[in-house]
């Protein structure tokens, strides 16, 4: 019984995990600026990532789809296959010269599924996708940005970088950008300026500021206008200052007993500026095997911005047995997470969880308590050496009265001779 | 006596000269190779051009769902194999439990489409048994790794749609048509958050196309995001 039920096991995780696919294509995309008459060949490749036996089919879709020719369609890979370099042929009409801006057009690599099991299946196959970006330029000036914002973390410094690419037929002489930090309350926080810079026809630059980041960890509102000869462009993005914008401080477990339902108390911070709704806790347990024994989760609580908030779990330790085991915690909100790595230690009457700062051990009356018996020991340390140095300045003290008294009756002896 | 001394002293002097010529030439030197390693002799200037290809990429590590043959309960008028759940309701296909699985194994971060090979009814087809309205052929996308990917439009359909949360529990309609739904805006490349996966959830009913060896195949397609 035991054999037919391994048996039908591994059939099974063969039926799942097999024909597993991979296809990668570099580069993601081609940019060119559009030039009358423009014909070329654009080079690509196409990755066989896991080198498998595979057949891939392109083919070509998008408005400029029409104005590219491949020069192969269908490639096959041989497992000792890496990559095979191809090329396409680029022939822009004139017809978009009067369309400035982008056009486009996407060469698929689409994997040939294989030959699936028996039975109802679902099975899977990857396209991936290599694009040609063409933009007409502008007549004039006009310009194409972003922004970026590098190492927001608090108390530190962080860089704004707006890329600017300039999608004109003229070039630019001066452009500089001015940016407005706010909170979500919209009240401004602070204003930086980048440098100044020039841009030829067709070219990019990039304009930078530093800003001390003197504001708690959170959301906020990059508004940002690019002044450029005299034309300015006003555009507004959102960032994060902080990364850690929850903080695990302690787990703690009262009166646990092994077999019993215990429950966990997780405190958590959140050091956003703002409140986060339907937060939860995910304590993982895992196996000798690294398997998952135990999925813990909390129920969603809302925590205000800036304070602490426990979030209760309850585990059910039945067949749990005493030992070591490895445990992740994870805290959840709007689809992110913060996580630690854990290590619980499981007694009859003690649930000892390692691993998150000052946290966390916690038994029942008579469960030894590891932190008493540090103390203790501490404590008989402590005393033993004060009595150890009383003791040892009393026997030097006798021993110094000791000498003289044999000194004093040498000495006596000897005026006594003498005399 | 005293011709010997100074002899000396001009020896000592020759050897003090030499001692802190040889130093200054090791000085030198050392600044020398210094410089030559970290690059910093003052005297070189240039451009260093950074060039990373970038790729797109992605690769099914669970690659195939197989339920293996099965039929509708005797007395029962529909089955519902659903991976999510990891269930076989009232038939007997063998339950699976895990989904396909996706990782994005390039440099940059993707667009995620997903087109099924046939609709609900090319593949299952049959009647409605199970009284739903937006048929039986649907699948689900949910982030493996938190974060793994984010999508700007709020799919809020009622038991058609998918939260920005990836709710495990809502699905979509199989799209068949290409290049199919946009599951993931952005589905990241970022070893920490880069895996995504596929549920699949059957209503199959007793006269249903699902005879013996049945299958369909998802495309997913990865498209570059600046």
């Amino acid at each position: 019984m035991k054999y037919r039920n391994f048996i039908l096991t591994i059939f099974v995780f063969l039926l799942v995990v097999g024909n597993a696919a991979a296809l990668g294509i570099t580069p993601g995309r081609t940019t060119i600026n559009y030039e009358n008459g423009l014909e070329q060949d654009v080079a690509f490749s196409i990755l066989n990532n896991e080198h498998n036996n595979a057949q891939v089919v392109l083919t070509l879709q998008g408005e400029l789809a029409d104005s590219i020719t491949l020069y192969e369609s269908i490639i096959n890979f041989e497992p000792s296959d890496d990559a095979r370099q191809l090329k396409y042929r680029v022939k822009l009409p004139n017809s978009i010269a009067l369309e400035p801006g982008l056009h486009s057009a996407e060469i698929v690599a689409m994997e040939l599924p294989k030959k699936n099991a028996d039975g109802t299946y679902v099975g899977a196959t990857i396209a991936v996708v290599s694009q040609l970006h063409v933009y007409v330029a502008c007549p004039g000036k006009c310009i194409e940005y972003d922004l970026s914002v590098l190492d927001a973390e608090e108390n530190g410094t962080a860089t704004f970088i707006i890329p600017v690419l300039n999608r004109g037929e003229l070039g630019i002489g001066s452009i500089r950008a001015v940016i407005d930090i706010y909170n979500l309350d919209y009240d401004k926080k602070a204003t930086i300026t980048t440098d100044t810079r020039e841009i030829t026809a067709g070219g990019r630059t990039e304009l930078s500021a530093k800003w001390d980041v003197d504001v708690n960890p959170g959301n906020y509102l990059a508004k940002v206008s690019i002044f450029y000869d005299g034309e300015t462009e006003n555009f507004e993005k959102h960032f994060t200052v902080g990364k850690n914008v929850l903080s695990i401080e302690s787990i703690l477990v009262n009166n646990f007993k092994l077999g019993q339902i215990a429950k966990l108390q997780i405190l958590v911070e959140n050091k956003f500026n703002q409140d986060l709704e339907d937060v939860f806790a995910n304590l993982l347990v895992y196996n000798k095997n690294d398997q998952v024994m135990a999925d813990i989760r909390s129920a969603s609580e809302p925590i205000p911005s800036q304070s602490k908030k426990e979030l209760i779990a309850y585990w059910d330790t039945v067949g749990v047995k005493k030992g070591e085991y490895d445990g992740k915690i994870l805290v959840k909100y709007n689809g992110k997470s913060a996580d630690k790595n854990l290590l619980l230690k499981i007694s009859q009457n003690e649930l000892a969880i390692f691993g998150i700062g000052y946290a966390i051990s916690s038994g029942v009356g008579e469960g030894i308590d590891i932190t008493a018996i540090l103390i203790a020991l501490v404590a008989i340390l402590l005393l033993a050496n004060i009595s150890w140095f009383i003791f040892f300045r009393k026997f030097i003290r006798k021993s110094d009265k000791y000498n003289k008294f044999r000194k004093d009756k040498k000495k006596l002896l000897e005026n006594i001779k003498l005399k | 006596m005293v011709h010997k001394k100074i002899k000396k002293k001009r020896q000592n002097g020759l050897l003090y000269y030499l001692v802190v010529i040889l130093l200054v030439i090791a000085v030198g030197f050392f600044i020398y190779n210094i410089g030559q390693f970290y690059g910093i002799t003052g005297n070189a200037t240039g451009t260093a051009n950074l060039t990373i290809s970038q790729i797109t990429s992605i690769n099914f590590t669970t690659g195939t769902i197989n339920w293996s043959t099965g039929e509708v309960d005797s007395g029962q008028s529909v089955a519902v194999l659903d991976t999510s759940a990891g269930t076989v309701t009232d038939g007997n296909w063998t339950a699976v439990s895990a989904g396909l699985v996706i990782e994005n194994i390039g440099n940059q971060n993707v667009s995620l489409q997903l087109a099924t090979g046939k609709s609900a009814a090319g593949f299952i087809g049959g009647s409605d048994g199970g009284g739903l309205t937006d048929g039986e052929y649907r699948f689900n996308v949910s982030s493996v790794e938190a974060g793994s990917c984010t999508n700007a439009t709020d799919y809020t359909g009622t038991g058609n749609g998918m939260t920005s949360g990836y709710n495990r529990s809502l699905f979509f309609n199989a799209n068949f048509t290409s290049p199919g739904t946009l599951v993931c805006d952005n589905f990241f490349f970022d070893d920490a958050k880069d895996t995504i996966r596929i549920d699949l959830y059957l209503n199959i009913s007793a006269d249903s196309n699902i005879t013996g060896n049945t299958g369909d195949i998802i495309t997913a397609t990865a498209t570059a995001v600046s």
